[in-house]
């Protein structure tokens, strides 16, 4: 089963800044739209969890075939950890949705003006630099896009290999001005074996069991990726 | 009776404006068909625009001509921002009754027209006024605009509503004049100002909070943010120069503007405060529409001169908001006033304790 991660590079109005006591202060009860929760310990950080009214409409074909609308209340979860590497704060949502809008919308409003908020994506560093220090790491699928030098080409091109890519020896790069859509790394560790996705988007699927250590390899590198 | 700024624009149009004038892009092609159809000529869709914009100019042309022409050029009817004022009165809908026919009669006869109505605790003004603008195209010049005083009855008096320009707000201020010296006592008018206040910091809170806070609303996205440094003044007497570079004022567009790492620099390094947000809202009960507003003050300097607008409404259809923007009903426009206005009020009471609090 993989696991879906996106990091964010968040910033509070002032120094010293303490999230937990003010996600404590806003739990979710009958009466709020919106609400925190503490669920445990994650990789060593705390873990949250926000949880948000919303509302699935459901259609309902009539008697006369006529499509009529009923609306399902229900509660949205999204789990994330909120962390400090050399005093920059980070905030790691798991399984994201399309979009986490509402979340950052509840941590805004509760921590007020001065909260920032950057998706962080890996554009600025090769795909497998991050995992060099493993047993093995492979590039096994690769997605670019990109334009042909001199040839007015565009090219939307995918590269997949069991066996490995190494981008500096594949010639149809060489010709190429391209950005990474999409990057997939098998990783060894110890006997372990693990797979990590990584979008342009900053969306990281992650498989296996080495997903522990892969979080950890990604969120020491996170200051390198500002 | 006030006398007026300008003469009248044009006393005839000449070959030359006629021809300009049909070669704009907002003359479309029917005008310029019934235009011919009066004197019994009749153009074809794929007739050269210039080559009949040269034949019409020559042709004789009478006041409705070019009015049918004027009416094409004059300017797209757009909705304009909303301010308001609380004016604390013991005077009631029958006693201000009075000072309002005065000065209905006094702008009819200057050549507006103006309609009064009363529906339950609300009573308004729509008046209909020219103005003159030299800059543009010579049939273009007079534009035919109109705007609403509204008088909304509270507990303390009344809160007193009107479209945000100089030509209107005028008019709202001689209006309110009248009444006070029908009554006799000095009117209290409350404005939503930050003058007072000159903390940056807590400017750009009143924005924040606005739009993050606004009760019976759940905020969904803030689309644009304005951020404004007033440009250092120099001293005359002194030897200091001039200062050659400066931005006094940056827009940011896009999602999620207000937590942005840009406009936060730009609030925290920079010294620039928030002058104008736009920003999507979801209302918590009833229809569950999401409203497009903007908030604005005119004199950025002072923060002065509080509006605000409802851009326009994404209604909550068959199960989902649709991704088409409508215009707001009265209603709507109504109810969302109320609740930008008095949030508005809390947010300068309750900024102008926390500013005493920082200069104790």
């Amino acid at each position: 089963m993989d696991t879906k991660y996106r990091w964010y590079r968040i910033q509070y109005p002032r120094e010293n800044f303490e999230i937990s006591p003010i996600l404590k202060k806003s739990p979710f009860t009958s009466k709020s739209n919106f609400g925190f929760a503490f669920i445990g310990d994650d990789f060593g950080n705390i873990k949250y969890r926000f949880l948000k009214r919303s509302k699935l409409t459901i259609t309902v074909l009539d008697d006369s075939g006529e499509p009529t609308y009923q609306d399902v209340l229900t509660v949205e979860i999204t789990d994330f950890s909120i962390f400090s590497i050399n005093s920059l704060v980070f905030l790691r949502v798991e399984n994201p949705g399309r979009s986490i809008r509402d979340l950052l919308n509840a941590l805004e409003k509760l921590i007020g003006l001065g909260f920032t908020c950057k998706v962080i994506t890996f554009e600025k560093i090769k795909p497998t630099e991050m995992f060099t220090n493993l047993d093995d790491t492979k590039l096994v699928g690769l997605k670019v896009t990109g334009i042909v030098a001199g040839q007015n080409l565009k090219a939307n091109l995918e590269l997949t290999s069991n066996e490995g890519i190494v981008t500096e020896k594949v010639r149809i790069l060489e010709d190429m001005r391209y950005n990474i859509t999409s990057a997939v790394i098998d990783v060894l560790y110890k006997g372990l074996r693990g797979k990590v996705s990584l979008a342009s988007t900053g969306l990281v699927k992650i498989t296996g069991k080495l997903t522990p250590k892969i979080i950890h390899i990604i969120e020491k590198s996170l200051p390198k990726l500002l | 009776m006030s006398k007026k700024e300008h003469g009248p624009s044009l006393y005839y149009a000449t070959d030359k404006n006629v021809f300009d004038a049909l070669n704009l892009h907002k003359v479309d092609n029917p005008t310029v068909m019934e235009l011919f159809q009066g004197r019994n000529i009749i153009v074809g869709k794929k007739n050269s625009r210039e080559e009949l914009a040269r034949h019409f100019s020559r042709l004789t042309h009478d006041y409705y001509d070019h009015k049918i022409i004027a009416n094409r050029l004059g300017i797209s009817p757009r909705r304009e921002r909303v301010t308001s004022m609380d004016v604390v009165t013991e005077e009631g809908f029958d006693d201000i009754k009075v000072s309002i026919e005065e000065y209905k009669k006094e702008l009819e006869d200057s050549g507006e027209v103006v309609h009064v109505t009363r529906d339950g605790d609300s009573l308004s003004l729509n008046i209909q006024y020219s103005t003159i603008d030299y800059k543009k195209n010579e049939l273009s010049q007079v534009q035919v605009r109109d705007g609403t005083i509204e008088f909304v009855k509270t507990d303390n008096g009344f809160t007193v509503r009107n479209t945000e320009n100089e030509h209107l707000t005028g008019a709202r201020d001689t209006l309110l004049g009248k009444i006070e010296k029908g009554s006799e006592k000095t009117l209290e008018k409350i404005e939503v100002s930050l003058a007072d206040i000159t903390s940056h910091k807590l400017r750009s809170k009143f924005f924040h909070e606005l739009m993050l806070n606004l009760p019976g609303y759940t905020f969904k996205d803030a689309t644009s943010v304005y951020v404004y440094k007033a440009i250092p003044e120099v001293d005359e007497e002194d030897d200091a120069t001039d200062v050659d570079t400066h931005i006094d004022r940056i827009a940011l567009r896009g999602k999620g503007v207000s937590r942005s790492e840009i406009l936060n620099d730009l609030l925290d390094d920079e010294d620039f405060y928030i002058i104008k947000v736009g920003w999507k809202t979801k209302e918590d009960l009833g229809s569950g529409h999401i409203y497009d507003i903007e908030a604005t003050f005119t004199n950025p300097k002072d923060c002065v001169g509080f509006s605000f607008i409802l851009n326009g409404v994404f209604p909550y259809e068959d199960g989902k908001i649709s991704s088409k923007r409508r215009s707001p009903m009265k209603a709507e426009i109504t109810s969302i006033s109320h609740d930008v206005e008095a949030k508005s009020r809390e947010l300068v009471r309750v900024l102008r304790m926390e500013s005493e609090k920082e200069n104790e």
